[in-house]
């Protein structure tokens, strides 16, 4: 059995090698096992202005942030201002749907368990101001709902900025000093922030777009404000193990001050939902997984070019948080959680073995579907015996550069209706199959979120809420 | 021409010498560029400063504020001499005599009287600058309207407002198309998320005055300052703008407006601190009878310095993060300037050998403006100051009543020694009537006597 300094020396190793392999320019890791720590930083910041990656180098978490937003949701609650039954519109009246019924439907829980149903990416530009977040909930009337309110989990950022919204109006306060009073002050968090002159005078980490191994400086840097409920905090390693030891903990900070009840904290880490992609259910915010025996209980996110991995372990009081700033480090935190998971709880990951289907249930699968956020389209192509998934090109970033084409992804089936990709640089992802009431494929779900299945022979159906099941 | 090394030398020797953290230098001299760095952008990363390291320029953006104000003059968008009251129907000042008459042009040459020192929270977004506005109705007047000199801050923002409102654009964005990429400024910004993405300054300062300067607790100003000083830049940048004054406007401004910025349009009471006239968002200066023009820049704990002289087709730009930044330019523009061009930085005044038996007690008194208030008592060899603060600035500084000494120099001016400071530097009283001053003009400002 190695000891615990061993493990850590062996992880560092590991690290410095997965930079080397893929040209990540800075990564930082943190790792609580049993109340020890485990911080280190590598690479540099900026490869334009390359400064030292510290363990208290800052890194946008991303969607991380959600987790925040939920458990102060769960901070009213229990203070019984809010209630995650009630439709939200008893919060927010002047909140306007596309989809009337939802509308008056939707509550506090399909929000923070991504069940609303309608297109989650919606980004449009609302600006720096303190109205950015009612701004962008004011947009939500012409955003499409996809499927019926609650039944099928698809990844939805613009959930967050609605409960991030509610938030607001029931403190009185902007969001980012809700979460600032409610969370960070408490627990002693004194590493996160939310705005770019707060962490200019700190190292902070730039994004990077890989091409390759090579990497160059990804703009913006920001994320509009109204992104800050699903994905605005900047935040170091040392404090998101303050997180973990906080959501693995008694619901008391640091200091002894209570801040939650554990039965709360205990309550988001249960199964609210069936997830997919990424999850296999979904908690309240949490993205909980099954791997090994162990139940994980994690989040993520991802910006403009900071990937990050946030994963935790209740059961055996452990948690690891990888942040990244490049494209390309998505694979990075992967394998890093995957290397921490094994050296300290003995867990890994068994890929599930590849089942064999018929020629023709695998063409009901192939065709080309559509994602709804931006309108590109991506095909799904049966090739020996398998699945091939050639995602679209994405557009030039804001600076006119182009992005380059991703290359196609090999998938086979591990279950009916799933499959896994087999190689490149998404192995191991999986994706589901959402059928319609009539049996048929209309939905793949992929990245964590359903896109439609275009029918080619009938042309395009117009897209009506209603059409699919979980 | 100094060549980079002996310039980076010098630099370096100077800014040891005062306690700066980082500095950069930049001489551009009949369109040649020389750039030297030295130091730290940041006193806690230990990062080393380079010239394309990106400084706070503080209120040297009013040159580049008023410099846009001229393009759109140019175009009939704006007249320099129409009320600013036509272009911001809801604009409003406490004297309302003030609201109906006070020009661009008034804003510009800090002639206004309007309270100069205000710099309210308006939020991080697009409608900071309308928010600004709003938030002037009640201010007062410093001094009559027109009477004299004051710095005004405030006029600048809403200068800026004049800007978004004829454009239909947010200050920001004109000053990017209109500046930042016709000049190819590609280290330019004014919001804090585009200079996080280069190597940027932060400011450092004096938790005391006998401490090293720290890294400053907050980096900038609130966004609704941005028309009077939020421009991040770089040396070179920096020069290129000036390079587009010098060069006649470069086809973006008229030869015309380049000449009116350059114009007297005030008589700066104290002609020893800044310039002996305020052109239109240009200092002016008169040193060795040579003309000069530019502007310093002064934020949280970043200090900026650009001269021209247009005569010799050079300009300076000196852009550093704390210490005593003042003594740097003062030693370093001296020696530049005495071999490029045979023109040295005036020296301040100096007291005289023998006394000279003025009656002190005419000088006795309060001079005061909104939120600082100089009360003067004769006392041994000179005045006694105890200068208090109030209002929101008082906030912002830990002591707000501090004590300083006023020695004569001769019957209007005075050295002012504060406690802390390195230097004595020079004030003076104007308005005489019967032989007692009516104004105190210090820092910049007009103090009027109460």
């Amino acid at each position: 059995m190695p000891t615990r300094k061993q493990i850590d020396r062996g992880l560092e190793t590991f690290v410095a090698a997965e930079l080397e392999r893929t040209g990540v320019p800075g990564v930082a890791v943190g790792v609580l096992h049993k109340g020890k720590r485990h911080i280190a930083g590598f690479g540099v910041t900026n490869i334009d202005h390359p400064l030292d990656v510290t363990p208290q180098t800052l890194f946008q978490i991303g969607s991380t942030t959600k987790t925040y937003t939920a458990t102060a949701v769960m901070k009213l609650v229990e203070q019984g201002e809010l209630d995650l039954g009630v439709p939200v519109k008893r919060y927010l009246p002047d909140l306007r749907l596309k989809h009337k019924q939802t509308e008056h439907r939707v509550t506090m829980k399909h929000l923070l368990t991504h069940t609303g149903g309608w297109i989650g990416d919606h980004f449009p530009a609302s600006g720096r101001g303190e109205d950015a977040l009612a701004s962008v909930v004011a947009t939500m009337a012409k955003v499409r709902q996809l499927t019926p309110l609650g039944e099928v989990w698809s990844y939805n950022n613009s959930g967050f900025y609605i409960a991030g919204r509610v938030l607001e109006e029931v403190v009185g306060k902007p969001y980012e000093e809700v979460i600032n009073e409610l969370l960070l002050r408490p627990l002693g968090m004194t590493s996160s922030f939310w705005f770019a002159e707060e962490v200019l005078p700190r190292r902070t980490a730039v994004g990077h777009i890989a091409d390759g191994k090579r990497h160059r400086v990804a703009y913006p840097w920001a994320l509009g404000r109204s992104s800050g409920p699903a994905g605005g905090l900047i935040s170091d390693v040392g404090d998101q193990l303050t997180w973990a030891e906080f959501h693995m903990g008694d619901g008391r900070a640091p200091d002894g001050k209570r801040v939650l009840r554990q039965r709360t904290l205990r309550y988001m880490q249960q199964a609210h939902a069936p997830a997919g992609n990424i999850a296999d259910h979904v908690g309240i915010s949490w993205l909980l997984r099954d791997l090994g025996g162990a139940r994980l209980v994690a989040h993520g996110g991802t910006t403009n070019g900071q990937l990050s991995a946030f994963v935790m372990v209740p059961e055996h009081g452990f948690a690891v948080t990888v942040l990244t700033n490049s494209t390309r480090g998505g694979e990075v935190h992967r394998n890093i959680v995957n290397r921490a998971l094994a050296d300290h709880l003995g867990v890994k990951a068994e890929p599930p073995p590849r089942i064999r289907v018929p020629q023709e249930e695998l063409e009901a699968y192939a065709g080309t579907y559509r994602i709804e956020s931006s309108g590109m389209t991506f095909d799904v192509s049966v090739r020996s015996g398998g699945l091939v998934v050639q995602l679209p090109t994405p557009p030039p970033d804001p600076s006119g550069r182009k992005l380059p084409a991703p290359k196609p992804i090999p998938m086979h089936l591990v279950a009916p209706d799933c499959a896994v990709a087999s190689g490149g640089y998404l192995k191991g992802t999986r994706v589901e199959f959402i059928r319609g009431r009539g049996g048929r494929v209309e939905w793949i779900r992929l990245g964590a979120r359903i896109h439609r299945k275009v029918d080619p022979a009938r042309g395009e159906r117009k897209a009506k809420a209603g059409t699919a099941r979980g | 021409m100094p060549d980079e090394s002996s310039l980076r030398e010098r630099l370096s020797e100077l800014i040891a010498e005062h306690e700066v953290p980082g500095a950069a230098i930049g001489v551009l001299h009949r369109g040649q560029l020389t750039q030297a760095a030295a130091g730290v952008v940041n006193r806690n990363t230990g990062v080393e400063a380079t010239t394309d390291t990106v400084f706070q320029i503080g209120s040297m953006t009013k040159s580049w504020t008023a410099t846009v104000v001229m393009m759109l003059a140019d175009e009939g968008l704006v007249s320099l001499d129409e009320p600013v009251k036509t272009y911001l129907p809801d604009f409003r000042v406490a004297d309302p005599d003030v609201t109906e008459k006070v020009t661009l042009r008034h804003l510009l040459a800090h002639t206004s009287g309007i309270d100069g020192d205000h710099f309210p929270d308006c939020g991080r977004g697009d409608d900071c600058l309308e928010r600004y506005v709003q938030t002037c109705a009640d201010l007062k007047q410093t001094h009559p309207f027109g009477a004299t000199m004051s710095y005004c801050n405030t006029g600048y923002s809403v200068a800026g407002r004049v800007i978004e409102v004829v454009t239909g654009s947010v200050w920001d964005q004109v000053m990017r198309e209109r500046l930042y990429v016709p000049l190819g400024l590609t280290q330019t910004g004014t919001l804090p998320e585009e200079a996080l993405l280069h190597l940027t300054a932060v400011g450092h300062v004096r938790p005391k005055p006998s401490q090293p300067p720290q890294v400053a607790p907050v980096w900038m100003l609130p966004r609704g300052c941005g028309p009077m000083g939020l421009v991040n830049s770089t040396v070179r940048d920096a020069l290129e703008f000036a390079r587009l004054h010098l060069d006649g406007g470069r086809g973006l401004l008229s030869e015309a407006s380049v000449r009116t910025m350059q114009e007297p349009q005030v008589e700066v009471p104290d002609p020893y601190t800044l310039g002996s006239h305020w052109g239109v968002g240009w200092i002016l200066f008169d040193w060795d009878g040579r003309r000069l023009y530019g502007h310093d820049g002064n934020t949280i704990g970043q200090a900026a310095f650009l001269r021209v002289l247009p005569d010799e087709q050079l300009a300076v730009c000196l852009l550093t993060n704390g210490g005593d930044a003042a003594a740097v330019y003062r030693k370093l523009y001296s020696e530049i300037l005495t071999e490029l061009a045979g023109v040295r930085v005036p020296p301040y005044p100096v007291r005289p050998e023998t006394p000279l038996g003025l009656d002190l007690s005419r000088y006795e008194g309060s001079f005061e403006r909104l939120s600082v208030r100089v009360d003067l008592e004769a006392g041994d060899g000179g005045l006694d100051a105890t200068i208090t603060l109030s209002g929101p600035i008082a906030a912002m500084v830990p002591e707000p009543v501090s004590r300083a000494k006023l020695t004569p120099v001769d019957e209007t001016t005075f050295l002012i020694s504060r406690e802390g400071a390195a230097d004595a530097t020079p004030v003076v009283f104007y308005g005489f009537e019967e032989g007692t001053p009516r104004y105190l003009h210090m820092g910049a400002r007009a103090h009027p006597r109460v």
